[in-house]
């Protein structure tokens, strides 16, 4: 398929292989200005990125969203760079039942997916998400922790056909270890949202 | 020791760890764009926090090994690529093994290697057993302070001039302000609480017998 989609990622110092093959490009905070994001179709952040930095360009972030286009944030949300988010909330306590993360409702980015494999890595809980970026009136809850009480995933749609996705844990794509269970669907899930691939069957 | 500061590079688990549990102990948070002298010369000492990328690091070395030689100590944490902006440190990264735990017998090999080091009066080595993300190599007169057993050294102390590095591959910061690993709070409060009280480092002197006995504390900074 020919790529069209204009996608980049912010946060990290090298990009991730399988997202670099696929067309995504790594620009970091500091270049991320008004032109670079005018130019862009949909921008991933990830957890390690310089919030601080990125909640001085809310504007052009929001007419991102406003124009159509695709905003992915993960991590943990101290310094708000949209007006509609706000501080994360950590779960009171983080036993490993209360960080079992549940699905509730459908998405394509979790088409394909156990959510008892991303509760897990390599039988470690925790790093899908310890609480919540508390979501907007309006945003659509996807996937919760702690018995359904702290939204770690949820996706806000602008009337213009924008989306805002919201994972309040580790980067989606660092989840692909070894390609051995059903986390390895995320970022090829993440590829078709984006319109850099063609959505394969589950 | 009073004038701490902290590089804060704008990450959620920076600011969830300077404005949270250590907010007090810190007098100025620095982006890395602000290190310049005049700010340097109010501190007395430097957190370089984890995971501070090392491009905005890179451009302020010389700013950075000056401060030190004039009597600053200066904190380096992991995954900050010191290599890249401090002389005589070569650093060798290995995969992250966090499932170590849960093998029957885990052990991650963590040894402190200069227990009589007054840090290890606040620290000990659960606080310092979480993930190892590589391996440094210092320069003549660097001091290893703790390793990981047959792979290296993830702890190290050096002098230049007037002041003092440590440095370390350990990420307390990220862990600890995303919430996650108890660990990295305890060795977090245990550096603070070894800046607070002056950051003593230990002269050893070797007597007759060859036999190396430790002399008061001397604080250099």
């Amino acid at each position: 398929m020919t790529v069209t989609a204009k996608v980049a990622l912010t946060g990290l110092e090298t990009l991730p292989e399988r997202l670099a093959c696929a067309g995504v490009e790594l620009v970091h905070e500091e270049a991320l200005d008004r032109e670079r994001l005018a130019g862009l179709d949909s921008l991933l952040i990830s957890q390690h990125a310089d919030q601080r930095s990125l909640a001085a360009r809310s504007v052009e972030l929001e007419a991102l969203l406003e124009r159509g286009g695709k905003l992915l944030i993960c991590g943990q949300i101290a310094h708000p760079l949209l007006p509609v988010l706000r501080p994360f909330e950590p779960i009171a306590r983080a036993s490993v039942e209360a960080l079992a993360v549940g699905f509730h409702t459908y998405h394509p980015l979790f088409a394909g997916v156990d959510a008892r494999d991303l509760t897990f890595r390599r039988g470690v809980a925790g790093f899908w998400g310890r609480g919540e970026n508390p979501p907007p009136a309006g945003a659509r809850i996807v996937a919760t922790i702690d018995g359904g009480r702290a939204a770690v995933d949820w996706e806000l749609a602008l009337p213009t056909g924008g989306l805002l996705f919201v994972h309040a844990g580790n980067d989606l794509w660092s989840f692909d270890l070894d390609g051995t269970d059903s986390a390895a669907r995320l970022v090829p899930n993440l590829l078709a949202w984006l319109g850099l691939a063609e959505r394969e069957e589950a | 020791m009073r004038r701490i500061g902290a590089i804060d590079a704008g990450s959620s688990y920076h600011a969830f760890t300077f404005a949270g549990r250590y907010a007090d102990r810190i007098a100025t948070r620095l982006e890395p764009e602000g290190i310049a002298w005049d700010r340097l010369a109010t501190l007395e000492a430097l957190l370089v926090a984890c995971r501070t990328p090392p491009r905005r690091l890179v451009p302020h070395a010389t700013t950075l090994a000056r401060w030190v030689e004039r009597g600053g100590l200066l904190v380096v944490l992991g995954e900050t690529r010191p290599d890249l902006w401090l002389e005589d440190v070569r650093f060798a990264p290995c995969p992250t093994d966090f499932s170590w735990w849960l093998r029957p017998g885990a052990d991650l090999g963590i040894e402190i290697v200069a227990p009589s080091h007054p840090l290890f009066c606040r620290i000990d080595r659960a606080a310092l057993t979480w993930h190892v993300h590589g391996h440094l190599e210092g320069g003549p007169g660097d001091r290893p302070l703790v390793v990981q057993r047959d792979r290296g050294c993830i702890l190290m102390e050096r002098r230049r001039g007037a002041g003092r590095v440590l440095i370390t591959t350990l990420d307390p910061v990220y862990h600890h302000g995303s919430f996650f690993m108890p660990a990295t709070t305890r060795f977090l409060d245990g550096l603070f609480a070894w800046l607070v009280e002056g950051a003593p480092s230990e002269a050893v002197v070797v007597n007759d017998s060859s036999r190396a006995t430790e002399r008061a504390a001397e604080r250099l900074v």
